[in-house]
């Protein structure tokens, strides 16, 4: 206690200063409406990043708590899935028609995460590579896609790595078509910008607007149907003045690729072997 | 008290290129000696600070400015008389520290005094160069008259 009073004797200046600068800034903020506001408005900055870095703080001390729920959400769904397996076999189901039901009708897909370790932008030939390999499940010709869309196909794979052979590749060609028809053509870079590539061989009578979707058509077995590529940007005359050409804004900004989703599309095989025999 | 009614009654008229006035009222930050209360230093200077903000309609500005430079200045005094091994006690005077060291401390006290207080009445480096020549112009002139005063007053005593 005594050391406490000599240190609050010590610096009581420093109290005094403080308590003096106190007032002077309640008076300045009070009297001084321009000032006023200014100090209101460093204020509420100062208080917004401070329950910013709490509430950062908050959800990361409640991690654990949330990880207990998403694992008890798990184990109930798990439960359901049991259960709605159980009354599809009683009224019926073969365990084989079921796993057949999944495998096609609901067309299960699994995705491998990958991140882009290396990625070539200005060259004829552009090649990307992810730190993902052949130990992960990773094998040739099978699609790559990120957030907004299809970013190519795996062209080669060692144990650990992989290699892409993204759309801005000139050997690069995936079919795809107008979103909500089924008009389809050729897309291929022409290696005029990074943001673009062309749609050809589209037919004369398809009915395309600019602004239109670009999806994948599903009929190679490395992208399933529906996967966005980009939008109709132009529409031109193709080659042979006996089609259309759509220049289109591609989704994917390859220029700022991390995080990929490698589509191990293993219930494609059997197709896959199937058109191998007429190739 | 005299030196407040003199800033505002006179010298506040004299904006030295239409920027900085000279402050006469810094007189009160150099009346000091070394064995000064600080906590009264800066108790007086609160009331002065006050005194001259209800005439300027800026509550606060002078103030917290001239509460600051109360607080800090005993630091920079000691910075310049104690490098030079003088008494342990000593008052900032004209006569005993010389014109060379009395000219740096009031300076610096000037400059100091002018930043904060422009800064307070501005809050804001957004017109920077208006600023810097308020900074400047305000130092020069109420440097000028300190000095000027301390003349007239080290001639009077002389005689």
């Amino acid at each position: 206690m005594k050391n406490l009073i000599r240190f609050l004797a010590k610096n009581s200046h420093w109290f005094v200063f403080l308590l003096l600068e106190i007032i002077g800034i309640i008076l300045y903020s009070q009297f001084n409406s321009r000032q006023g506001a200014v100090i209101f408005s460093s204020v509420n900055n100062v208080a917004g990043a401070f329950y910013q870095v709490s509430s950062s703080l908050g959800t990361y001390l409640n991690l654990k708590k949330e990880n207990s729920a998403l694992h008890d959400e798990n184990v109930e769904l798990n439960m359901q899935i049991a259960q709605l397996r159980e009354q599809l076999q009683d009224v019926g189901w073969s365990a084989d028609t079921l796993s057949k039901c999944i495998d096609t009708t609901l067309n299960v897909r699994y995705l491998i995460k990958a991140r882009v370790i290396n990625n070539t932008l200005f060259r004829k030939d552009n090649f990307i590579t992810l730190d993902k390999g052949e130990t992960d499940g990773i094998s040739k010709e099978m699609g790559v896609i990120d957030s907004n869309g299809i970013v190519g196909v795996i062209f080669m794979t060692s144990k650990h790595y992989s290699l892409v052979l993204p759309l801005l590749n000139s050997q690069s060609s995936i079919n795809c078509k107008v979103a909500m028809t089924e008009f389809f053509g050729a897309l291929s870079w022409n290696r005029e910008s990074l943001r673009y590539a062309c749609l050809n061989d589209l037919p004369r009578h398809s009915i395309v607007e600019k602004g239109d979707k670009i999806v994948t058509n599903g009929f190679s077995a490395v992208f399933p149907a529906g996967l966005p590529v980009g939008e109709v940007e132009e529409i031109l005359d193709g080659d042979d003045n006996q089609s259309y050409k759509l220049k289109v804004k591609l989704g994917v900004d390859f220029a700022n690729l991390r995080n990929v989703y490698v589509i191990d599309a293993r219930i494609d095989e059997e197709r896959r072997n199937l058109e191998s025999l007429v190739k | 008290m005299i030196c407040v009614l003199l800033q505002v009654i006179f010298f506040d008229h004299f904006h030295v290129m239409g920027y900085g006035a000279p402050l006469i009222y810094i007189l009160f930050l150099l009346d000091y000696r070394s064995n000064d209360n600080v906590i009264s230093s800066m108790l007086w200077g609160t009331l002065l600070g006050l005194f001259v903000d209800m005439f300027h309609d800026s509550i606060g500005v002078n103030m917290m400015a001239m509460v600051f430079m109360v607080f800090i200045r005993g630091k920079i005094f000691d910075m310049f008389v104690r490098n030079r091994k003088l008494n342990d006690e000593y008052t900032l005077d004209f006569s005993s520290l010389g014109i060379n060291i009395y000219t740096q401390i009031l300076v610096i006290i000037t400059f100091l005094y002018c930043v904060c207080l422009s800064w307070l009445e501005d809050i804001t480096f957004k017109y920077f160069l208006q600023f810097l020549l308020k900074v400047v112009t305000g130092t020069f002139s109420t440097t000028a008259l300190v000095l000027f005063y301390n003349f007239l007053r080290y001639y009077r005593r002389g005689r």
